[in-house]
């Protein structure tokens, strides 16, 4: 540091590694969706799927439609409460925080309809092997209809207001800019990615659950700065609430589970899913006994965290808070 | 601006009146277990669906001893799922000023067959020591309820959560929970801190530096563990790169079980420790 602009950023990780690949290895094969739920917190939904993708596949039997179709649902409300919230901190972290507050009454009501949908705020334990642990009635469905119904126009009220926050925009455009080049020589994935030209989305590119099922797009930003991972958040909020009305609107009828037996030992199988944050992968092989020999988790954090070392340079002090939220990464996701 | 303040006005008050009202659920919210122990007719099953080992027996000369730990369940269910003896409840409020009140066991004589032929000792609920145990160790606690009791600054510590619990922390600086109305806030230092609200089962990583901000603190301090991972350890438990329970760090007065904890269940938590949580809800 020389006065205000950061010259250097150190990362040093890992203070929260708690052994998690290992920890699978120990578990009878179903208690290990548990334990994905508990890998990053905030995309419970998503680890715990991409491992069942990966288990499911090592086994050989996929996830009935309807199942698939209620994953996505889900993945789609965690995009979006995740996504409301990041939007009100970044926000937050310029001095906005009647925006934050609004982000944060927004989230509270999508927290509100996981628990009425799933029995937790986080969507937790609606994960399992061979499909989903709740099947959603009419009655549900009906919530999350009227829910987007609700949510639309206050997600257009929220949205107009950031918009017109000239003294926000004038924070967020050109703060933390992480070039288009250097996001593609780190590998740089999920939204951060598609904030630096990274055109890349697994739900688009190799479809899982019921995402080859819906119509959407996936925002492309050039640009690179935290104005743009802003940006990107609300458009997918946008997408994700079309995906959720046309999943309703072509929700398979049918069982929710299948039946995994026991798994055949020596097999190895990948699972991903692209989470909110980006792609998430499971690599598993089976052992003898229902058992994994071996799992290996990739949250999109791992290979984001060193972004934020090129994006937050020559910035100055007071703005490190909004770059890093703009990335929000996962600390646990990455020391696993 | 005007719109700023329009949508303020629109949005109104979104704040609960918890605790003066009871928690807002849904048919679906699990909160903790209940188990009809006297028709308890094997423990097994459930303890063998239970990720956690919240739900464990241990036989000896024909007789079994099972207990319920909420310290260590994470709500999901699966042991409700498996025993008809065994139900969800929607009470999430389970926050105890010690560890062994989290837990209950029972004693039953076995049968042949390995499943309960009668209940010998009921459930004792795992006691809450006394309050305290000398004048003295009563006047400092009175004391530190007193100093504490108005406005109570909060420093947060991950020490290893997945940050599932951090959502929930957050949601109480938000305007529906709104931590504020209690004179409750969150501060950036140990320093400022009258309480320490500890995540995560403590990493062998984050064990000097835990320990390092309590030491940091003023006294009168408090600590309160939240969550199955710092309540117990939770599904991680005690390995190679974890040491498990907060308390085996650093003194935890109170404990808060979940996962996470929901935000009623964070401030029932965090006023029972500075014991201002009002009798009406329990
Ligand atoms: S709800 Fe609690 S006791 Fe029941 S299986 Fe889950 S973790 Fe175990």
């Amino acid at each position: 540091m020389a006065g205000e602009p950061v010259l250097y950023l150190q990362l040093r990780m890992f203070y929260v590694h708690k052994g998690a690949e290992k920890l699978f290895e120990d578990l009878p094969v179903g208690h290990g969706v548990r334990l994905a739920e508990s890998v990053s917190g905030d995309s419970s939904f998503a680890h715990a799927t991409a491992f069942c993708h990966a288990v499911e596949r090592a086994a050989g039997v996929e996830a009935p439609p309807r199942a698939r179709a209620l994953r996505t649902i889900c993945l789609e409300l965690e995009r979006i409460y995740n996504h409301l919230g990041d939007m009100g901190a970044i926000c937050n972290d310029v001095a906005f925080a009647t925006a934050n507050m609004h982000g944060m009454r927004l989230k509270e009501r999508a927290l509100r309809l996981n628990e009425l949908l799933t029995g937790s705020r986080l969507l937790r334990g609606m994960a399992c092997l061979g499909g989903v642990r709740y099947d959603f009635e009419a009655a549900h469905l009906d919530e999350v209809a009227q829910w987007l119904r609700w949510l639309k126009p206050e997600f257009e009220a929220f949205v107009e207001l950031i918009r017109e926050s000239s003294g926000t925009r004038d924070r967020l455009e050109t703060t933390g800019v992480l070039k288009p080049e250097v996001a593609r020589d780190l590998g740089v994935v999920g939204l951060a990615g598609r904030a630096s030209g990274q055109d890349r989305d697994l739900r688009r590119d190799f479809p899982h659950a019921f995402y080859d099922q819906v119509r959407f797009t996936v925002p492309v930003f050039t640009e690179g700065d935290v104005q743009r991972r802003l940006a990107v958040r609300r458009e997918e909020i946008y997408q994700s609430m079309g995906i959720l009305e046309q999943v309703i609107g072509k929700l398979p009828e049918g069982p929710v589970r299948t039946v995994v037996g026991e798994l055949p030992p020596g097999r190895t199988a990948l699972g991903y899913v692209e989470g909110w944050r980006g792609e998430i992968f499971y690599w598993v092989r089976t052992a003898p006994g229902n058992r994994l020999a071996r799992c290996k988790i990739k949250d999109p954090s791992l290979q984001n965290w060193p972004a934020l070392t090129e994006a937050i340079l020559g910035n100055i002090i007071p703005d490190f808070p909004a770059v890093n939220k703009s990335f929000n990464l996962s600390y646990s996701g990455t020391d696993r | 601006m005007f719109n700023v303040l329009r949508q303020s006005q629109k949005a109104g008050v979104v704040t609960t009146s918890y605790p003066a009202t009871p928690a807002e659920v849904s048919p679906r919210t699990r909160g903790r277990p209940q188990i009809d122990w006297p028709a308890w007719k094997d423990a097994r099953p459930a303890a063998a669906v239970c990720p956690t080992g919240a739900i464990a027996c241990t036989d000896a000369g024909g007789r079994r001893t099972a207990t319920l730990d909420l310290a260590r369940c994470i709500f999901c269910g699966l042991c409700a799922e498996a025993d008809p003896a065994i139900r969800m409840t929607h009470v999430c409020e389970c926050a105890a000023r010690s560890r062994a009140a989290l837990a209950t066991s029972a004693i039953y004589a076995l049968g042949p067959d390995g499943t309960h032929a009668s209940l010998v000792a009921p459930p004792a609920a795992g006691t809450e020591p006394p309050v305290s145990l000398d004048a003295i160790g009563r006047e400092l606690k009175a004391r530190t309820e007193k100093l504490l009791g108005r406005s109570l600054s909060i420093r947060e510590v991950d020490a290893g959560s997945c940050n599932g619990c951090e959502v929930e922390i957050v949601g109480l600086t938000g305007p529906v929970y709104d931590a504020e109305r209690f004179g409750v806030h969150f501060v950036a230092s140990p320093r400022h801190a009258d309480m320490l609200l500890v995540t995560g089962p403590v990493t062998r990583n984050m064990e000097l530096a835990l320990r390092k901000t309590y030491d940091a603190m003023p006294g009168p301090r408090l600590v309160v563990a939240v969550g199955a991972c710092g309540c117990s350890g939770g599904i991680f438990g005690v390995n190679y790169a974890t040491r498990g329970a907060v308390d085996a760090v650093i003194p935890v007065d109170v404990y808060v079980p979940g996962c996470p904890p929901n935000p009623h269940a964070l401030l029932h938590g965090i006023l029972t420790a500075v014991g201002r949580w009002p009798s009406r809800a329990g």
